[in-house]
């Protein structure tokens, strides 16, 4: 069931209603139970059998995070956690990296058969998210960094929360367990803010991400027919493709969290207003950049060994943050590449005083921003092959090719661009929310018209490949 | 959950019922979506030979094929049953080439409405063909013909690859751009053939922007119906002709305007021969034409009347096979000659 579905519209409305009709009359629990039940059915309409794995690690990360928490040696802790990262790691590893790995060695070794069927997986739904979610908890409590659950229903839930558990954000147990223990009161505006959210993410992603991917997938259909120009749109239009997708569903998980009275954290900030890398590392996927930070960074060492040491522990946080997007080498290469971009910003951050530097702020918006969209070239590309096509393209010169989806393409990319800058200066939310709901309800309105009418063409979310 | 929240969500629900219902009451009745399926039928077809350019589009456009660039219409689609292979209209033109070792890429699609072909200019000059054939019908130039004037024509126009269509004179032809917002939901909902609200709702959630509806049977034409009367250049269709020759003289790519074959012997019997200017409007598409160093094979007056099946410009067998047999050759001399120019 895809957030843009028919299908999602009926189970979430029936879901939402019958979760706050038990909630409103006292019934937490059923509720919660009821809200377990939904989420587990939401993922089996993927793949039912799948489930046992959802089951698996919630019983050992609910095990082990009691269990670490309660040992009182700390060999004892490090094997509880070692049994969690096991688990999850090694579920993950095999769904989603075994044939990678096996294609890596056949190709080392020569090996040209068929791949063996042990390798020939279908990937879990949501499985890089929700592993890395249980894994925070068990790490987190292994570093003594609040109390374990002990209800297992609300672990339960925080494992497979439907809003989130395919794609995200990614959150922490600290800030979702709390949630499950009561119903918490929220402000007077805040579903207002939820819905509000729900349908600026639908229009995000059906509306602009899809009218962006009609250019950009024409273009790397054969990268070699189009001239630098369409490359340099290309490579523009699918930076903001792939924000509108990930940032419009993260907006809806977000918001159909907040229609049950659950929040979840915030998962982009206008990233194309990011003035260096690293400041855009701070408003892209903020949920994924603070875990690796929190788990991948600060376990490598951080910046306790030196300087240097620090560089190589940013550069190698960022080349496993592009594996875990996926097994395949060009996602690496990004996240190297990235993780290059952070030490070079790093070095260059530690020689100059912090000042605004020579550059203009719009110009240093302009440098992140394409430094990004030329990353970004290394994520959509199919293979090496691409890449090198793409690379070679924009220094090659070549013919300008004009396209319908061109044209749309340069006012889509032209208009996000705008209102990415406007929303960087002026939040729109509190004055829209302050209107009348007849006014508000219109809008809305109007989107769902938009969506309806782009509907024909959408496709699945990108991140949920991963 | 606070009254105000469920005011949004109240307010929400009523305005898209009110929308939804809105689109049902528009939605016409089942003679008038057949009429209309007329109109979005044509569109259709138009639009899938133009999905073809697209496979044109991903071979490429390095270098210099040897190919030549054909557009053709439905006069060269051998649309009468019971052709053999090498009765085929493409398989005759061709063999004048092979000796040469060039081929033909042919486009052909229904209607030949003249802003049809202006769009596929610039797919052809971007490939750098060694020549191009135009097929013209002066049938094209008239707005009986042509469909322009309907607003689907338009929409199909925006929905088309090709920016140059937004060249193409949408004002006059009666079409505002918000009918180009707000076509496909008017439309979604006028092609809507259920009979009722629960069918309708049903076909607006699954509507898409596809046409669907019966056969239409197009009611028979007088000959002299289906020419224009005495063309000139303020017409639009042979401004966008103008255009389109220009096109080519101007990316330096040789062009040959075939003038189609027409029902010559019928309209001197009938008078309409005189009464339609019909040799003014001919010499009207040459000089155009030449005056853009285009070359010109007028096979106007080739056929007898026995040699179409009908008042469009469609063609027997025996037509077709003399239609294409003389493109062939006369495509054959025009390459020779073009290129021996370009030699010297």
């Amino acid at each position: 069931m895809l957030f843009n579905s028919l299908d999602f519209l009926l189970f979430y409305v029936a879901v939402a209603v019958s979760f706050r009709v038990l909630r409103g009359v006292g019934a937490w629990r059923p509720a919660k139970l009821f809200l377990l039940a939904s989420s587990y059915l939401f993922y089996m309409s993927w793949n039912p059998p799948f489930v046992l794995l959802l089951l698996l690690t919630t019983a050992v990360d609910f095990a082990a995070g009691q269990r670490i928490h309660d040992a009182t040696s700390p060999g004892a802790k490090r094997a509880w956690l070692l049994l969690s990262l096991l688990t999850n790691l090694g579920i993950l590893g095999y769904f989603k990296y075994a044939r990678f790995l096996f294609e890596n060695l056949a190709w080392l070794r020569g090996y040209e058969g068929p791949t063996p069927a042990i390798f020939d997986v279908i990937l879990p739904l949501g499985i890089s998210f929700h592993t890395f979610q249980s894994i925070s908890y068990t790490i987190d409590m292994y570093r003594g960094g609040g109390k374990p659950a002990r209800d297992l229903l609300d672990f339960a839930l925080f494992v497979c929360f439907f809003p989130q558990m395919a794609a995200g954000p990614i959150v922490r147990s600290w800030d979702f367990l709390p949630q499950c223990a009561a119903p918490v009161p929220r402000d007077e505006r805040y579903h207002e803010r939820a819905l509000m959210l729900i349908m600026v993410g639908l229009f995000k992603k059906v509306v602009c991400a899809d009218t962006l991917g009609e250019y950009v997938d024409e273009v790397y259909a054969d990268i070699e027919k189009f001239g630098a120009a369409n490359l340099i749109l290309a490579a523009w239009a699918y930076s903001f493709q792939i924000y509108f997708d990930f940032s419009g569903y993260s907006d809806m998980a977000i918001g159909l969290a907040g229609l049950l009275g659950f929040s979840l954290p915030q998962n982009f900030r206008v990233p194309y207003c990011a003035e260096n890398p690293r400041e855009f590392w701070q408003r892209w996927h903020i949920a994924l950049s603070t875990w690796l930070r929190d788990y991948v960074y600060i376990s490598l060492g951080g910046n306790r060994g030196g300087e240097a040491r620090a560089r190589w522990n940013v550069f190698l946080t960022m080349a496993i943050g592009g594996l875990w997007h996926g097994a395949a080498w060009h996602y690496v290469l990004w996240g190297a590449y990235h993780g290059a971009l952070l030490v070079v910003h790093r070095m260059v951050a530690a020689r100059r005083p912090p000042s605004p530097g020579p550059l203009p702020r719009l110009a240093r918006q302009f440098v992140t921003f394409n430094l990004v969209a030329l990353g970004l070239v290394f994520f959509r590309a199919p293979d090496n092959a691409h890449i090198v096509a793409f690379l070679s393209g924009l220094v090659s010169g070549g013919e300008l090719v004009t396209s319908g989806p061109f044209l749309r393409a340069i006012l889509w990319t032209g208009g996000a661009l705008a209102v990415h800058h406007f929303l960087d200066r002026q939040s729109v939310a509190p004055f829209f929310l302050a209107r009348p709901p007849a006014l508000q309800a219109t809008a809305y309105a109007i989107l769902a018209v938009l969506v309806f009418l782009f509907s024909p063409t959408s496709e699945r979310f990108i991140y949920f490949q991963f | 959950m606070n009254a105000r929240f469920f005011r949004v969500v109240g307010y929400l629900l009523f305005e898209l019922a009110a929308l939804f219902a809105l689109a049902y009451v528009r939605r016409a009745d089942v003679a008038k979506v057949r009429a209309e399926h007329l109109y979005c039928q044509w569109f259709h077809d138009q639009w899938h030979e133009y999905e073809w350019v697209k496979g044109l589009v991903a071979q490429g456009t390095g270098g210099a094929p040897k190919v030549v660039a054909f557009i053709g219409d439905s006069s060269t689609m051998d649309l009468r049953d019971g052709h053999t292979a090498e009765q085929e209209y493409g398989t005759i033109a061709r063999r004048h080439l092979d000796d040469l070792g060039i081929g033909l890429w042919m486009i052909r699609a229904y209607g030949n409405a003249i802003d049809t072909e202006y769009l596929l200019a610039d797919q052809m000059i971007v490939r750098r063909p060694q020549a191009a054939v135009l097929i013209v019908n002066l049938q094209a130039f008239s707005d009986r013909f042509s469909f322009f004037r309907h607003p689907d024509r338009a929409h199909w126009i925006a929905l088309s690859t090709v920016p140059e269509a937004l060249w193409l004179p949408l004002e006059d032809a009666g079409v505002a751009a918000s009918e180009l917002l707000l076509g496909p939901l008017i439309r979604m909902a006028r092609l809507c053939e259920a009979s009722d609200a629960a069918g309708a709702f049903r076909e607006l959630f699954r509507a898409r922007f596809g046409f669907r509806g019966p056969d239409v049977v197009v009611p028979a034409a007088r000959v002299e119906d289906r020419y224009p009367t005495a063309l000139d250049r303020s017409y639009w269709g042979v401004q966008v002709y103008e255009a389109f020759v220009r096109k080519f003289e101007r990316a330096g790519i040789p062009l040959l305007v075939v003038i189609q074959p027409v029902h010559v012997e019928l309209l001197k019997e009938t008078g309409g021969y005189e009464r339609l200017g019909i040799d003014s409007s001919l010499n009207l598409l040459k000089e155009i034409a030449e005056r853009h160093g285009a070359g010109v094979l007028d096979l106007s007056e080739l056929l007898p009347e026995a040699q179409f099946y009908d008042t469009a410009t469609h063609f027997t067998i025996e037509g077709t096979v003399a239609v294409a047999d003389a493109t062939g050759k006369g495509l054959r001399d025009f390459v020779l000659r073009r290129a021996r120019r370009v030699g010297s």
